[in-house]
């Protein structure tokens, strides 16, 4: 519908809806359009050896060989080869594991984000389950999309794939979820507790006393120790009903509640106990079917681990579709009775075709009422116009899922028929496999995520009318959608490198900035080969550190890419400011402990402190020897080397003092220079 | 030998003594470099010294409900309040008048209820992802700047802090500075960025500074304009982190959590140390509360918002900064006052209110509430009287703009500089003192 309405892909939905569909909207003068603004200064091309560094950090973390810039500078065309090759390199799958995260929206979130959808309180979990959980969580969908791109599949299955990466862990929430349904009022669906019915005899119990008691027991309905878990770790507490051995809850959703925490090491009121989820559990990574249940067929059961252990199926009743129904999508944008689905729709979109109802660059004044919230918006008002098409679209959502996102029972809602209506394409449909139908057909794929990816790159958008930014969007497309292709087009474009000048660069300026957390902490940990070089992973309570703490903290004071709710770019920083060095510096300086004179295994040794400055030169500055810039840069380290040591430091403060100088030098800090 | 090795290295090419090199190398004013922390102050001129303020500015995505139960909300018997006793009305006196309203606004101290001001208005949106709109007065702002960074740059010149941009220590990545997203730091973050490491590598950092110098010049002199650019904010960057003093650094210390605590910490020490004229941070207050059946989150949280406020309040007291920092509270959106059947409260574009506590703050409620269909509306402002009344001369659109320029005039900023800045919307000075 937009398109009909004169918006261009470059004005968003959100505003054209505003301006032509709202006529009471009093758009407001946003800028003072008559202030001269200034003009950029004239194209200057970004030399080869800039470029390459550029790109092979941001695609694999590391600083090129002198090889690979003779290449480039000889022949700038086999900056494509160089990238195929660092594609095969492991860390660029790492890479993109983070890329994946953020741009599927499947980060920022803890652990309680998660007690709505699953229904149940995770303050009891063991400590490291929920650290694991809300990793895992997280990982997901990223490794989904990677193993997508490893299969070769079109790119656009990750609006569609009912296939996902996914662990035990994860599996089992999912079936437990699924298993204890909760109404639009946030009522269990007591129709649906498929579980009680199939076993009447269903109850949990926890026990010490008795000693350990065989799984298969545990599992099986018609033995006597159905549902009795063995519990290592006796409750110590004084609370009498705890003490209890053993302890045993009868009534059926309270039963299915304190077995779904048992297994993740909650006793329920009670503290925190052994998980049933082993280290190997988390780590046990695999493609899974997700699929609804054929006639007569079990669904899943959420506690037989043995089951999940080996299962490449999960077989429930509530669907899940693409990157938009995962746990992790879903804690990050919880909707509400007054919301229903609206954000969730919105997300979607900006995700999957970067167009959002609310764009942040728009404004428009609500100045007349707007009726609370049983209808959300009056007619007439100035937000209707965006409800008109957005609310068509969240029925998709509603049709399938509740407020808490699980499986939609009440049969007004399940009859919703979602319309989705975008530049033009309209497709109705029933729950959310029509919308990942639509959108995955949809001619926007493409440019949104060739968008995503120059972000990335440059910490800037591109110009999607860029000759460039459409010739890169078309390779893609007519790749049959191979990210791949996409990434090998892109990051040997101008629009990345800046070899050339492109419409976006007279547009957007050209960007030069600093290595943004997510870059940073990847090549201090490739380059340095020190494992979490900013301590970002979680990590088992017992092996936090107050060095890793610190670590931490000061990484994430270094600014980082996020997403936030209704904007169609991510935040992308890219200046530097006193706290950027001020956290860059920290760091180093915690780092030249774990790699200078760091015992018998140490990166480097003050014995060879001039080796030590060369690779310093090569591996953290980015400069190889063919530089011309690295014997100066070498020159500076050194005589500070020897300044250090006339200063009576000794050979270790010297080299490490000359290790914090080159890891926090510009070269090492920022990106395109 | 080695004394004079290192005195050499200090007084060298780019040591201390060769300011213009330095200044060349780094493109960094020489003014900058002799005195960072007050060089740029002397690019513009400060309006008036005595004015000038601090602001420490409470935002907030959430909509939490602020606006319910202010002085002002009790005059209506059906705008709904908390049943429990720990919000029971009771009479609270700012300046002359006494008004009804939530008994933990009357656990502010006596001083600072003296200087707290309740200013109903409207933030014109019901939307969440807004707060960057109505930080700009929802369009009203010149060039799309934002109300923090209007107020940072001009007051820097009188505050001569060590940068203008203003800093985010838990209200989240929601600020821009002329376009640029500003990173959002954790009060627990900003202790260990801050803090100065000790031992041989604090020791050798004039050395490495120099360094630096020596590759930010090589640098430049081989690269494009764009990276030229950027080495020079490198530069400025750095020799801003280098400008903060160590004397307050214990401070931080003090900071064991990246909560409203926590950034209260963090905030006062921030300013003590004279890094920003504007930090932001986040005190919740009942969050998005459509879900909060006897709407007991919003009563905790009223109760530990108060609290908080006080804690602060008591922190700049500690830090003698009492007279120097004012403090504001304004987030995307007000609720609804009134029960429509929803177990908690919806959002509401109509009405908001700012609370505004400072030295130049006049003790009172600017504004009002009106009924209309739906639920109550804030009221026209007169601008001379301060209240809310239908034929005020700042009308109900422009409520929000009025609240951002009484700001501005309780900070410092010149009736000049707000006019050109903000396009609409009066400052109050009713609620001036």
């Amino acid at each position: 519908m937009a398109s009909h309405l004169g918006c261009s892909p470059a004005r968003p939905i959100g505003l054209c809806l505003a301006l032509l569909l709202a006529p009471g909207c009093s758009q407001q003068p946003t800028d003072h359009a008559d202030e001269e603004v200034p003009r950029p200064p004239e194209f200057e091309p970004v030399d080869p050896s800039a470029y390459t560094a550029k790109v092979k950090d941001l695609l694999v973390g590391q600083a090129p060989t002198d090889e690979e810039l003779q290449q480039v500078r000889a022949h700038p065309a086999a900056l494509r080869g160089l990238i195929d090759r660092w594609m095969a390199q492991p860390q660029f799958r790492d890479k993109m594991l983070d890329f994946f995260k953020q741009a599927f929206q499947q980060t920022q979130t803890t652990i309680s984000d998660y007690d709505e959808q699953l229904g149940l309180p995770t303050a009891p979990w063991n400590a490291q389950d929920k650290i694991a959980f809300v990793r895992s969580a997280e990982e997901s969908f990223a490794r989904t999309a990677w193993q997508l791109i490893e299969e070769g599949r079109p790119f656009h299955e990750v609006l569609t794939t009912e296939r996902f990466m996914l662990n035990p862990p994860l599996m089992s929430a999912m079936a437990y979820m699924d298993a204890v349904p909760m109404s639009d009022q946030g009522q269990i669906v007591n129709s649906q507790l498929w579980i009680p019915q199939a076993f009447p005899n269903f109850r949990f119990i926890r026990q010490t006393k008795e000693g350990p008691i065989p799984l298969e027991q545990t599992l099986n309905p018609a033995h006597p120790n159905f549902m009795k878990w063995y519990d290592p770790r006796p409750y110590m507490g004084p609370n009498a009903t705890c003490q209890q051995d053993p302890f045993e809850v009868r009534q059926p959703v309270r039963a299915l509640s304190a077995l779904a925490s048992f297994l993740y090491g909650g006793r329920q009121g009670c503290g925190s106990t052994v998980s049933q989820w082993t280290e190997q559990d988390w780590q046990a990574w695999r493609m899974v079917t997700v699929r609804r249940p054929r006639s007569g067929e079990q669904r899943t059961l959420f506690y037989d681990l043995p089951k999940l252990r080996t299962a490449t199926e999960l077989v429930v009743s509530t669907p899940r579709v693409g990157f938009f129904s995962t746990p992790a999508f879903f804690a990050n944008w919880p909707t509400n009775p007054s919301n229903l689905a609206r954000v969730t729709i919105n997300q979607t979109m900006i995700v999957a075709l970067g167009r959002s109802f609310d764009d942040s660059n728009i404004t428009v004044q609500v100045t007349e009422s707007t009726k609370p919230d049983d209808q959300h918006v009056d007619p007439g008002s100035t937000c209707y116009g965006c409800h008109r098409t957005m609310d068509p679209m969240r029925d998709f959502f509603r049709q399938t899922y509740t407020i808490s996102y699980h499986l939609q029972y009440a049969p007004a809602e399940r009859q919703k028929v979602g319309v989705f209506e975008l530049d033009g394409v309209k497709v109705s449909g029933q729950g959310v496999h029509d919308l990942a139908r639509a959108m995955a057909a949809h001619p926007r794929f493409a440019t949104a995520w060739t968008q995503k990816l120059c972000r990335y790159a440059n910490s800037s958008s591109c110009v999607e009318d860029d000759p460039e930014f459409l010739r890169v969007a078309a390779v893609f497309a007519q790749s049959g959608f191979s990210f791949k292709a996409l990434v090998r087009e892109l990051f040997s474009s101008p629009l990345v490198t800046l070899a050339a000048e492109t419409k976006t660069a007279q547009e957007m300026g050209v960007t030069v900035g600093i290595s943004r957390r997510e870059h940073l902490c990847a090549a201090l940990s490739y380059r340095l080969g020190v494992d979490d070089a900013c301590a970002l992973r979680g990590t088992l309570p017992r092996l936090e550190t107050p060095q890793r703490r610190t670590a931490r903290n000061l990484a994430l004071a270094i600014p980082g890419a996020a997403y936030s709710r209704g904007a169609e770019a991510p935040l992308l920083p890219r200046d530097p400011n006193l706290f950027f060095v001020s956290a860059t510096e920290n760091l180093c300086g915690q780092l030249a402990s774990q790699v200078v004179d760091a015992g018998a295994t140490s990166r480097y040794t003050s014995a060879k402190a001039a080796e030590a400055i060369s690779d310093f030169v090569r591996t953290l500055m980015a400069l190889p020897d063919s530089d011309p810039r690295a014997a100066l840069m070498k020159d500076i380290l050194t005589e500070h080397h020897r300044a250090s040591l006339a200063a009576k430091e000794s050979p270790t403060d010297a080299l490490r003092s000359t290790f914090v100088l080159a890891c926090a030098s510009p070269l090492a800090v920022s990106s395109g220079l | 030998m080695n004394a004079t090795r290192r005195h050499m290295i200090q007084s060298g090419l780019f040591g201390a003594g060769l300011i213009g090199l330095r200044s060349l190398a780094t493109g960094l004013p020489i003014s900058f470099l002799l005195r960072p922390s007050t060089a740029l102050a002397e690019e513009t001129a400060c309006a008036d010294w005595q004015r000038a303020q601090y602001l420490i500015l409470s935002t907030s995505d959430a909509g939490d409900p602020v606006n319910s139960n202010v002085p002002g909300t009790y005059e209506f018997p059906d705008i709904v309040h908390p049943q429990d006793p720990q919000m029971v009305p009771v009479p609270i006196a700012l300046g002359d008048k006494v008004y009804m309203a939530a008994s933990p606004w009357n656990s502010l101290p006596g001083w600072a209820l003296a200087r707290t001001c309740f200013f109903h208005h409207a933030t014109l949106t019901n939307n969440h992802p807004n707060l960057p709109k109505v930080l700009k007065a929802m369009g009203a702002t010149a060039r799309q700047e934002m109300l923090p960074s209007i107020f940072a740059k001009a007051l820097r010149p009188c505050l001569q802090t060590v940068q203008t941009e203003p800093i985010s220590v838990g209200a989240g990545e929601v600020l821009t500075y002329e376009g640029r997203g500003l990173p959002n730091l954790n009060p627990t973050g900003l202790r260990d960025v801050l803090t100065k490491p000790t031992g041989p590598l604090s020791r050798l950092q004039q050395l490495r500074d120099q360094s630096l110098d020596r590759m930010h010049a090589l640098l430049k002199e081989r690269g494009t304009s764009a990276q030229r650019a950027y080495l020079d904010r490198l530069a400025r960057s750095r020799a801003e982190a280098r400008a903060i003093s160590d004397q307050l650094l214990d401070n931080l210390a003090a900071i064991t959590n990246d909560q409203a605590e926590g950034q209260i910490i963090a905030a006062a020490t921030l300013i003590k140390m004279n890094v920003a004229p504007v930090v932001a941070i986040r005190i919740p207050f009942g969050g998005d509360n459509h879900a909060d059946p006897d709407l007991a989150r919003e009563t905790a949280e009223t109760v530990s918002g108060v609290q908080r406020i006080g804690l602060l309040l008591e922190k700049l007291r500690e830090y003698q900064l009492q007279d120097q920092v004012t403090f504001v509270m304004l987030n995307v959106f007000g609720r609804t006052l009134k029960k429509l059947g929803t177990a908690g409260r919806d959002h509401w574009a109509s009405h908001h209110c700012s609370i505004l506590i400072g030295k130049h703050i006049r003790p009172g409620v600017v504004g009002g509430l009106e009924p209309q269909i739906g639920d109550y509306y804030a009221l026209p402002i007169d601008s001379k009287t301060g209240r809310g009344t239908p034929d005020g001369d700042i009308p109900f659109a422009e409520t929000l703009s009025a609240v951002a320029k009484t700001i501005g005039a309780a900070l410092g900023v010149p009736q000049a500089v707000l006019d050109q800045q903000i396009a609409k919307g009066k400052v109050v000075h009713a609620a001036l003192a």
